[in-house]
């Protein structure tokens, strides 16, 4: 019998296997490159806590470089929003995608705020790293904040996005932008959080404010919403470090 | 009708591998019959990562590599494939290739696929690949077709690069991230970052494309 192949069986059998197929390969190649993909992802997350701090990395950096300074001059710790400390939770692990889905009247509520703390090897000089995570004009905008021991002077910043617009709203990842933030101050002198990215360009800077990026206001103002939700939820943690000091 | 059996059987001579037929197939789409210029398929790539060169060139690999691959993959199954499931048949291995190059691409040039981000997902929808799976591999044999997809993925990527070398120095002053023309004498056109520049680009290289080879729509 010769085959119909515009039969029903047969398209069926077809699509079928062709799913089939296609498939297993793209799974065996996934799993063949999982381990190169979860290394890529780590390391890129260990090169941005330590380019807030300002320890330098360039394009030849390897994965082992970054890796090994990560672990010798990054102490991790996990928080709650009364800053006690939560031993069974790692601070790199810390999904904030999840954290910021936590609805605060759940019986279970229990934040995990992560923090990184570098120790500068000469001066013994600790700064604070935080991870933050808001939303941009088109999706997730997220970065890392590192504060001096004063827990009140910017260190440095390093921000990225999901699909801000290039050009306009991703120009918050570029250096001009982020090199703005050192030596800015979080906090005013009553304690509130000031810092924040103003409209445009060429304004009169205080000490907490730096300049936008022209077009891309709601960008920046995604940025100043995730400064404010976010590291307001460090302040119990924050004053404990001030008093003990 | 045994003759006429006999004469479908007589083996045709066979076609040598780099004939000038089979050579027409990689060097047509590079110029006469450009994907981009003279079919205008692809622009959305086209405009969206030609900003700076080396993303381009990334693309312009990942695609070339995604025609080809599925213009072979579709011309071995050519006269398997059910005729009213054929183009969701097309798009499975096309989307197949797409994840393998995605897959790639974050295991390997990590700090491309970011910059590339969606832009490599979104090959699947590439007027070219599916375009040239129905008019070519359909209906030829896997060499040609391997040509066929290597020619057009390469044209494609030809005209990437053009748009991503002017972009690149006139939006940014630099080529392949080095500074070549300082600030001090050049102030960066911000036109050529945003899309809207590569399509003036396009429209630019489109012009004199035609204006050489004297090609006038009808």
């Amino acid at each position: 019998m010769a085959l119909n192949k515009n039969g029903t069986g047969y398209m069926y059998g077809f699509a079928l296997g062709i799913t089939v197929l296609c498939g297993i390969l793209l799974a065996s190649v996934s799993e063949a490159t999982k381990d190169a993909r979860l290394i890529n992802v780590k390391v890129e997350k260990m090169s941005n806590i330590l380019a807030t701090v300002n320890y330098p990395i360039d394009k030849n950096s390897t994965n082992e470089e970054i890796e090994k300074a990560y672990n010798e001059l990054i102490s991790e710790v996990v928080v709650d929003e009364s800053g006690a400390i939560r031993q069974d939770v790692k601070a790199f692990a810390v999904d904030l995608k999840e954290e910021n889905t936590k609805v605060r009247n759940d019986a279970s509520y229990q934040k995990n705020l992560p923090v990184f703390i570098y120790q500068n090897p000469e001066t013994g000089a600790k700064n604070y790293v935080v991870p933050m995570r808001g939303n941009g004009l088109w999706g997730a905008v997220w970065g890392y904040i590192a504060l001096a021991d004063d827990l009140n002077t910017v260190v440095g910043v390093k921000f990225d996005h999901e699909s801000e617009t290039p050009g306009l709203g991703a120009e918050i990842t570029t250096d001009w932008f982020q090199s703005q933030f050192p030596e800015k101050k979080v906090f005013d002198d009553k304690g509130n959080m000031a810092l924040t990215i103003l409209k445009g360009k060429g304004n009169t800077l205080g000490q907490s404010t730096v300049d936008g990026i022209s077009g891309a206001t709601i960008t920046g103002n995604g940025v100043n919403n995730m400064f404010k939700a976010d590291l307001k939820q460090y302040n119990a943690y924050f004053n404990q470090i001030k008093t003990a000091q | 009708m045994s003759a006429a059996t006999t004469e479908i059987q007589v083996e045709r001579k066979r076609e040598a591998l780099f004939s000038k037929k089979n050579m027409r197939l990689i060097s047509d789409p590079l110029n006469e019959n450009n994907p981009i210029t003279v079919q205008v398929l692809g622009i959305c790539s086209a405009l969206a990562v030609t900003a700076k060169v080396e993303p381009a060139f990334w693309m312009a690999l990942a695609v070339t590599f995604v025609t080809a691959a599925s213009n072979v993959i579709i011309s071995l199954m050519r006269n398997a494939i059910p005729s009213n499931i054929r183009i969701i048949v097309q798009l499975t291995v096309v989307a197949t290739m797409v994840i393998l190059v995605d897959l790639f691409l974050k295991a390997y040039v990590y700090e491309m696929s970011k910059i590339l981000s969606v832009f490599v997902g979104l090959i699947i929808t590439n007027c070219i690949i599916m375009g040239r799976l129905e008019a070519f591999a359909m209906a030829n044999k896997p060499w040609p077709s391997l040509l066929d997809g290597i020619g057009n993925g390469l044209g494609y990527g030809a005209i990437l690069l053009m748009v991503a070398v002017v972009r690149e120095i006139l939006g940014s002053g630099s080529l392949l991230g080095m500074q070549i023309l300082p600030p001090s004498i050049y102030v960066n056109n911000n036109l050529m970052v945003v899309p809207a520049g590569a399509l003036f680009t396009v429209g630019l290289i489109i012009w004199a494309q035609r204006a050489y080879n004297k090609y006038y729509e009808e």
